[in-house]
């Protein structure tokens, strides 16, 4: 279990002074998100809302290498009871770029707020959805 | 053989090798002459006639050769005393070679005596600094011949002398022949000779002497010895020219390399002199150009887009400091040279060790590869680049410092390698120097313009709320002119229930009916507060029209509404006519009492009285809504009616559309609108919750929890979700494109929810306009699917983007 950039990560790590009033850098953002590694896969569970704000550290999280060279990513979204549009454009972008690159991408957990809007956006067809972790798995 | 007369021996290129052909051409002309005087005469004729100046002209306009004449007898008293006389002479009033009588006695001897007499030539041949007397008896030694050179005419009476020669140099040379015999030969030149060329007369001068010792009977120890001194002399000059020749081949070599370096370094200078003139013109450019922007976002977008096209960058961002309505200070970017979108997903940058720099306003950071940079890749969680950012190597980032505070930063980055240059980041430092001085100017004029904007606020009412009343009102300047203009809407609370309703115009733009306006209203809320009819108030101010502004005409509708009575009484001064609508949907325009304008005298109005009840709307207006170029009044009104009798629902919602349909922001005229609504039930009461965010994305949580929190309380939990996804997706969006603080509303009327979202840029709602893939796309596509109605309207410096739902 690693703890990936959760609440603390905006904050400045030894390598980094803390942010002055003469700085003009705003704290950052407040996603909590965690990876359990498998043999062959990574679960990433997200806690709290995925919106315009949080989207780019989901991103950036999803997006680093060592995630990106995960045969299968999966993305547990059960605490996740709010996404907007932004966070669909994420989840387009993390399904697009892992397809190009022959790796596999699912999403489990989806809460009902979430379901209506990918219903509504009818973006539920074309993203990879299951309902838990096992089933993705079970697959191979 | 040769004959001396074809010998040509150039004197403005004197050197080693004439000297040599001088000695030997000296030697053969003298050959068989049977005297030293003879000899004289033909030594004379070989300067004359052999030395050229660099045409082939003859070089010398007069020659002279002296010797020393016989020893006359002196007396006891005085020592032995010797004259020079002329033996030979070639020039102007020459005697020709050989001529039988050449002698010395027309030419006087040189003495003492005569010394003060003597033509000036006899005193040059007196510089020479051989003396006869000082050698006694022996062979003088060669270093007894002597040479004076005159550059230029500074000889006396020269003039005189040789009229019309143009003498340049004059040269004397001479020596001893033998012991108490002297020798001298005068060349008048028209080649300026210089003192090398004087130096190399000593050799001559020992070549003349052999030639003259040669002469006649010579003694052949004395030629020989004379010969020998030559020869040393022809060596000596042989050895000096050579040693000099390599003193100036080496003078001449590092000369070059002298010339070759100052060279470079000329064109070094002259580069840098460029470049320097470039940059200030550059500068001077982007200076004035920002000089000239007041407006921020435009002002900060040409700032980057200048600054990226300096750089040489692939592309280039500015990062700069906000301060909010509120105080509380947000950063915001603009990107040049890619679309903004490849930057979307990332998160604002932190004080990374690379970014500090900038952001802290510590240094300017140039790197010809960042990722080789001791400082890059430090900072959780990317350690770098995050994924999917543009590719970086080159990277030069300046920050933006005013009186030590960082206003904002510069960033700049090239795919490849070693693209930034000292000169980059010198135009750099210039442009943020100027951006700074920009920004400042910007940010006095946008508080200024606020200040302006405020005051206008101020003049134009806040409609107080009254009890059983829901009224909305809107002012629209002119779509083309931006002058204020004299109309205005009033709202009056009075005592009892009762509620003052005004609309008025006055004619005529700008200040002065601005003016006008402010004291016809001011004087208006006077008289509601002292309880006048509407019939009253309106000839009151018809007089005070009069009065203040005599030649001004206004129109007015002042009505009003019993809310206990639910009846309106009404007084028109030639104004459009108030329209209603009751609770059937019918409407009708109060057009049967109207009296004549404001300001053209005292009269007497007459007061129309309808019912107004719960569920009834009233509309009063100015004739920008329905007047247009190209669209006759009775059209509009007839559009107006059409519009009323429709469905009505949430009267923001309604003021908006039917500005749209007969507007369409199109109106040649200012629109001022008083829309009531008589609530059927107390719930029908608005209740409205307004919010004012920086424009950060933290703001579209933050407008997500207000919504909760407030649909919570109205008891409207089943509708919180919608109106979350509507509030997220219209705060996102206005943090997106617009970037200007934004404010929340949330009103709830009876049935009907209206969300609105209010931002200050002036630009084109992008809702509208997203392309298919964009977050933007779906975000719209979410809010159409979720909302009853939605749409935008232009505010003064700004757009409003609502949303309405249905509460069942």
């Amino acid at each position: 279990m690693t703890s990936a950039p959760g609440p603390g990560a905006g904050k400045p790590s030894d390598s980094s002074p803390p942010v002055g009033s003469r700085s003009l850098v705003p704290p950052g953002p407040t996603l909590s998100l965690a990876s359990h590694r498998g043999p062959q896969h990574t679960v990433v569970a997200v806690d709290g809302p995925i919106d315009y704000h949080s989207a780019p550290q989901l991103l950036g999280h999803l997006t680093t290498t060592e995630i990106q060279n995960v045969p299968l990513l999966i993305l547990d979204l059960t605490r996740v009871d709010f996404c907007d549009s932004s966070a669909l454009g994420a989840f387009v972008d993390i399904h697009r770029r892992r397809a190009a690159a022959g790796h596999r991408f699912a999403l489990i957990g989806i809460q009902a707020e979430v379901r209506r809007i990918l219903e509504l956006t009818r973006l539920a067809s074309v993203l990879p959805l299951h309902d838990t972790a096992e089933d993705v798995l079970s697959e191979d | 053989m040769l004959s001396v007369q074809d010998v040509r021996i150039d004197l403005s290129a004197f050197g080693l090798s004439e000297v040599a052909r001088c000695t030997a051409h000296l030697r053969t002309s003298v050959a068989r002459v049977p005297s030293q005087d003879t000899a004289a005469q033909a030594i004379a004729d070989f300067f004359y006639d052999s030395l050229v100046d660099g045409r082939a002209g003859r070089a010398c306009a007069a020659v002279g050769v002296f010797l020393d004449g016989p020893r006359e007898a002196a007396t006891a008293a005085e020592r032995p005393r010797r004259h020079m006389f002329l033996a030979g002479f070639r020039g102007p009033c020459a005697r020709s070679p050989g001529a039988e009588g050449a002698g010395p006695t027309d030419v006087p001897a040189l003495s003492p005596d005569t010394f003060e007499k003597a033509p000036s030539v006899y005193r040059l041949v007196e510089r020479l600094r051989v003396t006869a007397e000082d050698v006694n008896g022996a062979v003088p030694p060669v270093r007894d011949v002597d040479v004076v050179h005159l550059p230029g005419s500074q000889v006396d009476r020269l003039e005189e002398l040789l009229p019309g020669q143009d003498v340049r140099s004059t040269l004397v040379f001479g020596g001893t022949l033998a012991p108490g015999e002297r020798f001298a030969v005068v060349l008048f030149s028209r080649v300026a000779l210089s003192a090398e060329v004087a130096t190399l007369f000593r050799t001559v001068t020992g070549s003349t002497r052999l030639a003259l010792l040669s002469a006649g009977h010579p003694s052949p120890t004395v030629e020989a010895d004379a010969a020998r001194s030559v020869l040393e002399s022809m060596e000596q000059l042989v050895d000096q020219r050579a040693g000099h020749l390599q003193t100036v081949v080496a003078q001449l070599r590092s000369a070059t390399t002298e010339l070759r370096r100052s060279q470079k370094e000329l064109e070094r200078r002259e580069h840098e002199l460029r470049e320097e003139a470039a940059i200030v013109e550059l500068l001077q450019e982007v200076g004035s150009l920002l000089a000239a922007e007041l407006d921020l976002d435009a002002l900060v977008q040409h700032a980057v887009d200048a600054a990226t096209r300096l750089a040489g960058a692939a592309f280039g961002a500015f990062f700069y400091n906000v301060l909010g309505e509120t105080g509380e200070s947000y950063l915001l970017y603009v990107i040049s040279g890619v679309n903004r979108s490849a930057f979307d997903k990332f998160p604002m940058p932190r004080n990374t060790r690379v970014f500090e720099q900038t952001f802290r306003g510590l240094s300017v950071v140039r790197s010809d590869d960042i990722t080789q940079d001791p400082r890059y890749g430090h900072n959780a969680p990317h350690h770098g680049m995050p994924e999917g950012h543009l590719p970086v190597r080159s990277y030069l980032a300046v920050p933006v410092m005013s009186r030590g505070t960082v206003l904002g930063g510069f960033f700049f980055g090239h795919p490849e390698r070693g693209i930034f240059k000292e000169r980059h980041e010198r135009l750099i430092t210039g442009v943020a120097a100027q951006t700074a001085v920009a920004l400042q100017n910007a940010q006095t004029y946008r508080q200024e313009r606020e200040a302006a904007t405020e005051l206008q606020r101020h003049l134009l009412p806040t409609l107080p709320r009254v009890d059983g009343v829901a009224s909305t009102w809107r002012y629209l300047p002119a779509a083309r002119d931006r002058g204020a203009g004299g109309d205005w809407v009033d709202l009056i609370p009075l005592p009892d229930g009762e509620v003052a309703l005004v609309v008025g115009d006055v004619m005529g733009k700008g200040v002065r009916a601005a003016a006008v306006m402010g004291q016809i209203r001011t004087a208006c809320r006077a008289y509601a507060q002292l309880g006048l009819a509407p019939a009253d108030v309106l000839e009151q101010l018809s007089v005070l029209v009069d009065d203040i502004a005599p030649g001004s005409i206004a129109t007015c509708v002042y009505a009003v509404l019993d809310t206990h009575r639910d009846r309106l009484r009404a007084a028109v001064a030639g104004h459009l006519p108030p329209a209603r609508r009751d609770q059937e949907g019918t409407v009708t325009f109060m057009d049967e009492q109207v009296g004549p304008p404001l300001g053209v005298g005292r009269h007497r109005y007459t007061e129309q009285e309808v019912p107004l009840p719960p569920g009834a709307r009233l509309l009063l207006y100015t004739d920008g809504l329905v007047e247009r170029r190209g669209r006759p009044i009775d059209d509009g009104l007839r559009q107006l009616r059409e519009l009323l009798a429709g469905p009505v629902g949430e009267i923001e919602a309604d003021c908006d559309s039917w500005l749209d349909a007969l507007a369409g922001g199109q109106h040649d005229d200012d629109i001022a609108l008083l829309y009531l609504h008589r609530p059927e039930d107390v719930s029908h009461q608005v209740v409205t919750v307004v919010r004012d965010y920086a424009p950060v994305s933290s703001a579209v949580p933050d407008a997500r929890d207000l919504v909760a929190d407030v649909m919570r309380q109205w008891g409207l939990r089943h509708l919180a979700n919608d109106m979350m996804l509507i509030a997220d997706e219209m705060v996102a969006n206005a943090v997106r494109h617009a970037r200007t603080p934004l404010r929340v509303e949330l009103r709830r009327a009876g049935e009907r929810i209206v969300l609105e979202v209010t931002d200050s840029s002036p630009e084109e709602p992008r809702l509208i306009v997203s392309q298919p893939g964009e977050f933007g796309h779906r975000g719209i596509f979410l809010i159409d699917a979720i909302a009853t109605r939605w749409g935008t309207r232009w505010i003064d410096g700004g757009k409003v983007v609502w949303a309405e739902i249905k509460t069942s």
